[in-house]
């Protein structure tokens, strides 16, 4: 196993806020990783920093071994690292069809002109492009609803859309952000499924933020912990579990003492 | 019917002409970009064609090419908007919403104020006395018909492609689009310059049409009616600019009986058709079939 | 470059450009609370400095359907300035109830705020052409009563020449931006303004009345705009019920220029333009109109939140 994703002591401030300080790691090929912390603890930053979203003050990320800080966007997408978001930003007037389309075809070499007179090469892309879109759709039951604008999807079915339209970009990495925001418990569950699922199939290596800890504790296999910005813990889910620093972080300094005094304090890990 | 063309020929023409306007519009907007810049671009475009058909230097190529010198000044247009369009829009298109509708009329009023001290384009009275190409006004409708049906054609393929389909993303959700390997910029730019370009054919187009140009076609008036034709006629459908066209430029006909209180009038429906058509008279018809 | 001729240019520049700010911040109070640009804000500053017009001379004479008519009473030019800015105001308010609210009410998309705005711009400028003619009006030279036409002193053995109006435009602006920063940040009413600004969902919870700010707003907006086309016109003349539209345009570069929203930027981008204008060498002279615009194309491309804008990150 070698690290595709490497992060060196990224940091963010934003005016005099340290919003993400001095963060590494690295994720190992074919892993699911998982990154936990308490509300504004700097975990989304960290994924618009990783993405190209926001721009480091200072430090390094390291894709696939190349260095992808301060591409675009659009620059990252396309070496295959893919995204979700916290709050869903589907393209919520098109259709779910051409929610999956989009990312695919940004691999398409066909420009505009062959686009709009119909050459051989484009429609031979946009053959293939629907045709995997329309596999990523069977594969989050949705092709029923296919033509139907994303928008007017319910919330758990548009979670899924959002995770089969960052699939189609064919990524190597895969983002996820509180993917589980707002689920119940079986729903939960049947996620965690779908992730296990989903790296076996495409070969994925996952990063996911999770605000939810028995979630990421069954389905991780190393965890980091940040807490106003820093990397306080990282390891097994069974080491981050028992940390006093992640105890005190997520329970509060009651627990911590606790601790101190014998019987040592965990974060629960059944959902 | 000849007697309906001797009446209603100058105005259909004007529906053709300005619809294709409202069109230079909705390109941008379907990538999410509010743009004024069209009837900088339109100007521009009569502009090459007002020179090119009058000016001495010319008077050599007039010689040789005969009707060809036509074709030629639609292209020269074409070029210039699309070299004009991408220095413009590169920079611009960083800016989103309303700064970017702000920028392209700051654009628009120095491309006037430019035209106006250029020698070459006659100053405030303008170019005048443009050769016709027609014998009569209505016989333009082989230009704007064309070049209205071929845009339609070129907005029914878009919509359906690739294409169109990274337009709309950049529309729909600007951060998810690059997060999805949408190329944002460069589609924007690309948007810009498609509906830069077609204003500019549409003015070299219009010179002769019209006999006289001046710095009065690039006025901020005339840039926000070709919005209103995209917004009135419904700016999600490929039918609105041309049905937002029809209706704005007939309707000063229609009113013409009440002379004066007409532009009061037509105000007066702009309001009425934001207020109670929010998706345009295309959003009307959509509604219905629902 | 003397003295004399910095101080000259200086002072032209300062007089317009608090013309330019106090018209701009009519946009700016409206697009704070609302986010929306006004397009009627150019129509209601051409139909301040015709109400003006017409209540201290009494008649527009020529053309139009009260050609000939005469006003019963004049007022002298003060109240009639007074009078215009308040009649200008109940236009603002009329603009909003119009253009803005039926939007509002149905959540309708912002772009179409632009256009109904603009209709209301075209019916109000149509009704002035239609009611006093397309024609160029001047206010009589004695309209300042028996004030002398300019002052002139000496800096240097060089003339500088201030013309009385000019002082007027800039007290009068100064006046108001006075009475407006107080009333912003001296008052009750100002805080529940800001409160409002800042977040109307969270205003309504504190019990404050959303919608009577949001139509006093227009109120003072239009009053701005309305004493603002006064000035302009007292100054230059009026040139036709469009000779607004031009000045509108220009101020929006200004507020563009301030940072949108920004009411010490836009104070701030009316001088700069005043004084850029001013500044102009004689023989550009010809490309004036096109100042404003240049330094806000410049300033977008470098700055694009504007000079004294705040930052325009989005967020995620």
């Amino acid at each position: 196993m070698s690290a595709l994703l490497e992060v060196r002591s990224l940091s963010k401030a934003f005016g005099g806020l340290l919003a993400v300080s001095d963060v590494s790691l690295s994720v190992e090929q074919g892993e699911i990783f998982g990154l936990i912390g308490p509300n504004g603890a700097g975990k989304t930053t960290f994924f618009n920093m990783l993405t190209g979203m926001t721009r480091p003050t200072s430090g390094e990320v390291l894709f696939a071994g190349g260095a992808i800080t301060g591409l675009r966007p659009e620059q990252v997408a396309r070496l295959g690292v893919a995204r979700t978001f916290q709050n869903i930003r589907l393209f919520a007037g098109l259709s779910v069809f051409d929610n999956v389309r989009i990312p695919r075809q940004s691999r398409e070499r066909s420009g505009l002109w062959g686009n709009i007179l119909g050459s051989p090469l484009a429609s031979r892309e946009e053959r293939e492009t629907s045709e995997a879109a329309w596999e990523l759709l069977k594969l989050v039951n949705l092709t029923d609803r296919a033509m139907r604008p994303a928008g007017s999807l319910p919330y758990g079915d548009r979670r899924r859309l959002e995770i089969a339209r960052a699939l189609a970009l064919a990524p190597r990495l895969l983002l996820l952000d509180e993917p589980a925001a707002g689920m119940n418990p079986s729903e939960k569950a049947g996620l965690a499924d779908f992730i296990r699922q989903v790296r076996e199939t495409f070969d994925l290596t996952v990063l996911l933020i999770e605000h939810n800890v028995p979630m990421v504790m069954g389905l991780c296999s190393r965890i980091a912990v940040l807490n106003f910005g820093e990397r306080i813990a990282m390891g097994t889910p069974e080491e981050v579990q028992c940390d006093p620093k992640v105890v005190e972080a997520y329970l509060g300094a009651q627990k911590r003492d606790a601790a101190a005094a014998g019987e040592g304090a965990c974060l629960h890990s059944t959902m | 019917m000849a007697a309906f063309f001797d009446l209603y020929g100058f105005l259909c023409i004007m529906i053709l002409q300005q619809a294709l306007l409202g069109y230079s519009l909705y390109f941008p907007l379907m990538a999410g970009q509010l743009s004024l810049a069209s009837i900088g671009f339109y100007s521009l475009g009569g502009y090459v064609a007002a020179i090119m058909g009058t000016h001495p230097a010319f008077e050599a190529w007039r010689a040789t090419l005969g009707w060809l010198m036509i074709p030629l000044e639609w292209l020269a247009a074409l070029l210039l908007s699309v070299v004009l369009a991408v220095a413009v829009g590169l920079p611009a298109l960083r800016l989103r919403g309303i700064y970017l509708a702000l920028a392209t009329i700051a654009f628009v009023q120095v491309l006037n104020v430019v035209v106006l001290n250029m020698p070459i384009a006659g100053g405030a009275v303008g170019i005048f006395g443009i050769p016709q190409a027609f014998e009569s006004r209505f016989a333009y409708i082989w230009f704007f018909g064309p070049l209205l049906l071929l845009t339609i054609l070129f907005t029914l393929r878009l919509e359906r492609s690739a294409a169109g389909r990274n337009f709309m993303a950049v529309r729909e959700d600007e951060l998810a689009a690059g997060a999805m390997g949408v190329r944002t910029t460069a589609n924007k730019v690309l948007a810009f310059v498609i509906g830069c370009a077609l204003a500019g054919v549409v003015g070299a187009m219009s010179a002769p049409f019209l006999n006289t140009w001046n710095a009065r076609q690039g006025t901020f008036d005339a840039g926000v009616a070709c919005l209103a034709y995209v917004l009135i006629g419904g700016s999600r459908s490929k039918w609105g600019p041309l049905l937002g066209a029809a209706l704005l430029v007939a309707l000063p006909e229609v009113l013409r009986p009440l002379k004066d209180s007409r532009l009061i009038l037509n105000g007066m429906v702009l309001v009425l058709a934001c207020v109670y058509m929010p998706r345009g008279i295309a959003g009307l018809f959509a509604g219905r079939r629902a | 470059m003397t003295l004399a001729w910095f101080l000259q240019n200086l002072l032209n520049g300062l007089s317009m450009g608090s013309v330019y700010a106090i018209f701009a911040l009519g946009y700016t109070l409206v697009f704070s609370i609302l986010g929306i640009i006004n397009f009627a804000h150019g129509a209601v500053f051409t139909l301040g400095a015709y109400l003006t017009y017409l209540l201290s001379v009494g008649q527009f004479g020529i053309n139009g359907l009260l050609a000939g008519w005469q006003l019963p009473f004049t007022l002298p030019f003060p109240l009639a300035l007074l009078a215009g800015a308040g009649l200008s105001g109940l236009a603002g308010m009329a603009v909003e109830r119009l253009a803005f609210k039926p939007l509002r009410a149905r959540q309708a998309d912002a772009l179409l705020a632009l256009v109904s705005s603009l209709g209301v711009a075209l019916i109000l400028v149509n009704l002035i052409q239609y009611l006093f003619g397309a024609e160029i009006y001047s206010y009589p030279s004695d309209v300042l009563g028996s004030l002398p036409p300019a002052f002139i002193f000496k800096v240097g053995g060089k003339p500088v020449a201030v013309r009385t109006v000019q002082i007027v435009l800039f007290v009068v602006s100064l006046v108001m931006l006075a009475a407006l920063a107080w009333f912003i940040h001296g008052t009750k009413a100002g805080k529940a303004l800001r409160a409002t600004a800042e977040n109307q969902d969270t205003a309504s919870l504190l019990g404050i009345n959303v919608d009577a700010f949001i139509l006093g707003t227009f109120f003072v907006s239009g009053l701005l705009g309305g004493l603002s086309g006064t000035l302009i016109g007292v100054s230059f003349g009026l040139s036709g019920p469009y000779f607004g539209v031009a000045y509108g345009l220009k101020a929006l570069a200004v507020i563009v220029l301030g940072g949108l929203g920004s009411i010490p930027g836009a104070v701030l981008g009316g001088l700069v333009i005043g004084l850029g204008e001013a500044f102009l060498p004689p023989d550009l002279s010809s490309y004036k109109e096109a100042v404003a615009y240049a330094l806000l194309f410049v300033i977008l491309l470098v700055r694009p939140q504007g000079l004294l804008g705040g930052t325009t990150e989005q967020k995620v």
